[in-house]
């Protein structure tokens, strides 16, 4: 009976300890923002609203801003920010100098050390599975982090400006812009002039072993269509995923875009023989950073991608 | 098993292998009228005299070159992982044994992350540079858990467990860490960790049936030792069997045949470990009769898992291994409840 209680009692406790080290009860408020440094400017303290809805106050212009994705490094350097970007990823590698900065690590195996030590009063990051550990961790430092997550053109503007009004540019953001803006115009320009039929109908190929391509709802496949090509997995599914050999028949591309080089590995299928994109020699290897990355070269994919449709 | 039941169970068995082959090439994510896979097939074994004119080149090819090529290869795999996972649970005398069990399947894995890796970051590529780094591999692990286990001219059974676990082990850890390395570009290896029969082609199938063949030819002729292993190694030894010498001949056997069917692959779990139990629940425990069935069964849950593979979510796939689970635990449970007795080797 004694024992019984005991176990009980301890289950219960246990339950406890992981309910408040989960913060699943109350009182488990995040702890203040520490920065105390002067206002640089009238501009800060300074509140932005990210991509999770989170409120993110800025006492300072920030000085020392690590970025833990490569299209966020590409803003701020675009921004002219480069200077005070102190730390970044292993994979970012555009601009030149942004290889020069300290890293603090991969995709998947972020150093949360090596962040802390280059001392960022902002840290940028997105909000992919790889990131969620390093999330859930920098909510615990106190340091003040702005989650980036477009998921369309149109988001990748928005987040530009966002980013340039956090880091206290906000007249060179809304100049990129503008310039990302009148760049989409012309394009769309370029590609209402092409009848409908004349578009190129495409699969995009992500991994060699596999079909893995993008369906609806991400911005790679507005990308696509944006620069005149008609995405053949669109309708087929949400997100990325991975396509049936079948359909690839079926509905047999004009055009096939490889995000890493493979041209020669597909062309060379035996079994793709009957595809006219094979048949043809339509496959075409893209910069897989252009396309992939959501930043400010993304127009420089679109207009790759352009060329690979329209050549 | 008397001999007429034993007739009975492998003409029923071939037939359905045979019904499965032809059921599932004319069941697919694109939806082809049964009239015109018969016509592609006849068409294409030679009888000219009918008239394909009016099929779509495409149509033909995704029965052809798609379809079939993926049906057999599925019969191949199922077949090579139920006759190795049968041999092995028979040869080390443990139910929990699996084609995976002494690291054949993590050295292929270690072999193809090894291949993807140097494609994407050396853009190194070469024709099926993924099978050979993945076979290469496996051979690498059988030799080194072989000598690993390897006391004194023997290969006790739970030393070569150990060194088989170990090893696993091991190259996880080496699999994981070329996966942080590879970053961006581990997506390749994610897919072929996962296993899968999409994207292969006749190529493949050329790969695993020599291993198949051999291999079940001599498990099949060694049936009757492996018998006698069931009874313990001292009492094979004074029966007259060359323990030491069957052991490492079947052992290499059985992980040939894996190494070859893993390579081409990936990871398909599950098969190697549960049809041999579910057929060794019919069949008895006779290896001359359980090591043939489990080939047949094998091959025929495989290819139906991966009909399922490839129609569940059409025009999506979901990896093959996801299913076979998904199959192969259900109705592993229900055998076991309906029999309601000891599972036993």
């Amino acid at each position: 009976m004694k024992k019984d209680r005991l176990i009980a009692v301890s289950m219960a406790v246990l339950l406890v300890v992981t309910l408040l080290a989960t913060g699943c009860l109350p009182g488990n408020v995040a702890p203040k923002d520490t920065q105390n440094g002067e206002a640089a400017s009238e501009l800060y303290p300074l509140t932005v609203t990210d991509d999770l809805g989170r409120e993110v106050t800025l006492t300072a212009k920030p000085e020392r801003i690590v970025s833990l994705l490569p299209s966020l490094t590409e803003i701020l350097f675009a921004l002219d920010e480069g200077e005070r970007v102190v730390g970044v990823t292993d994979w970012c590698n555009y601009p030149a100098a942004a290889r020069e900065r300290a890293k603090v690590g991969g995709i998947v195996n972020l150093n949360a050390e090596s962040i802390l030590a280059l001392e960022p009063d902002l840290i940028v990051t997105g909000n992919s599975d790889t990131l969620t550990e390093t999330l859930s961790f920098l909510a615990g430092t106190g340091i003040p982090y702005l989650v980036v997550d477009p998921q369309s053109l149109e988001e990748i503007e928005l987040s530009i400006a966002k980013i340039a009004e956090a880091v206290g540019s906000s007249a060179k953001g809304e100049a990129i812009v503008a310039e990302l803006q009148a760049d989409r115009a012309a394009m769309a320009e370029k590609v209402a002039a092409i009848a409908e039929a004349d578009r190129p109908s495409v699969f995009v190929m992500i991994d060699t072993g596999s079909l893995f391509t993008v369906g609806d709802g991400e911005y790679l496949a507005e990308l696509i269509s944006s620069a005149g090509g008609r995405n053949i997995a669109a309708g087929l599914g949400s997100g990325y995923f991975e396509m049936s050999e079948e359909k690839l028949f079926e509905l047999d591309p004009e055009v096939i875009i490889a995000t890493s080089p493979m041209r020669e590995q597909l062309l060379a299928r035996e079994a793709w023989q009957e595809l006219q994109a094979v048949k043809n020699g339509r496959i075409y290897d893209v910069n897989g950073d252009l396309v992939s990355r959501p930043g400010p070269r993304v127009v420089l994919g679109m207009e790759e991608l352009y060329g690979a449709f329209f050549e | 098993m008397r001999r007429s039941r034993k007739t009975w169970l492998f003409a029923s068995l071939s037939a359905a292998l045979l019904l499965t082959v032809i059921l599932a090439t004319a069941i697919g994510a694109v939806a082809i009228p049964a009239g015109v896979t018969l016509r592609i097939f006849l068409s294409q074994l030679g009888m000219s005299w009918l008239e394909t004119g009016d099929i779509a080149r495409n149509t033909e090819a995704i029965v052809w070159s798609l379809r079939l090529p993926r049906v057999i290869l599925g019969v191949l795999i199922g077949a090579s992982l139920a006759l190795a996972g049968s041999t092995f649970q028979g040869l080390l005398r443990n139910p929990l044994a699996d084609p995976f069990t002494i690291g054949v399947s993590s050295g292929a894995a270690t072999g193809a992350t090894i291949a993807i890796f140097l494609n994407r970051l050396n853009g190194l590529y070469f024709p099926h540079m993924i099978p050979l780094f993945a076979f290469t591999g496996a051979l690498l692990a059988i030799f080194f858990v072989y000598n690993l286990a390897k006391i004194g001219g023997q290969v006790p059974v739970a030393t070569l467990l150990l060194a088989g676990v170990v090893v696993s082990s091991f190259l996880s850890a080496v699999i994981s860490l070329l996966m942080v390395l590879a970053g961006e570009n581990m997506q390749g290896i994610f897919f072929w960790l996962s296993g899968g029969l999409m994207m292969r082609s006749w190529t493949e199938i050329g790969f695993v049936a020599p291993y198949l063949l051999v291999g079940s030819g001599i498990l099949f002729a060694y049936a009757r030792e492996l018998n006698i292993f069931l009874l313990g190694e001292e009492a094979a030894l004074h029966l007259g069997v060359r323990v030491e010498f069957t052991k490492k001949l079947l052992l290499v056997t059985a992980s040939l045949v894996t190494a070859a069917a893993v390579s081409v692959s990936g990871m398909i779990g599950f098969v190697g470990l549960i049809i041999p139990h579910a057929v060794r629940m019919v069949s008895g425990p006779d290896h001359r009769v359980l090591l043939p069935a489990s080939a047949l069964v094998g091959g025929i849950f495989l290819v139906w898992a991966d009909v399922a593979a490839r129609t569940v979510l059409a025009p999506q796939e979901i990896p093959v291994g996801i299913i076979t689970a998904f199959i192969g635990a259900p109705f592993f449970i229900y055998l076991l409840r309906k029999k309601k007795k000891e599972i036993r080797l």
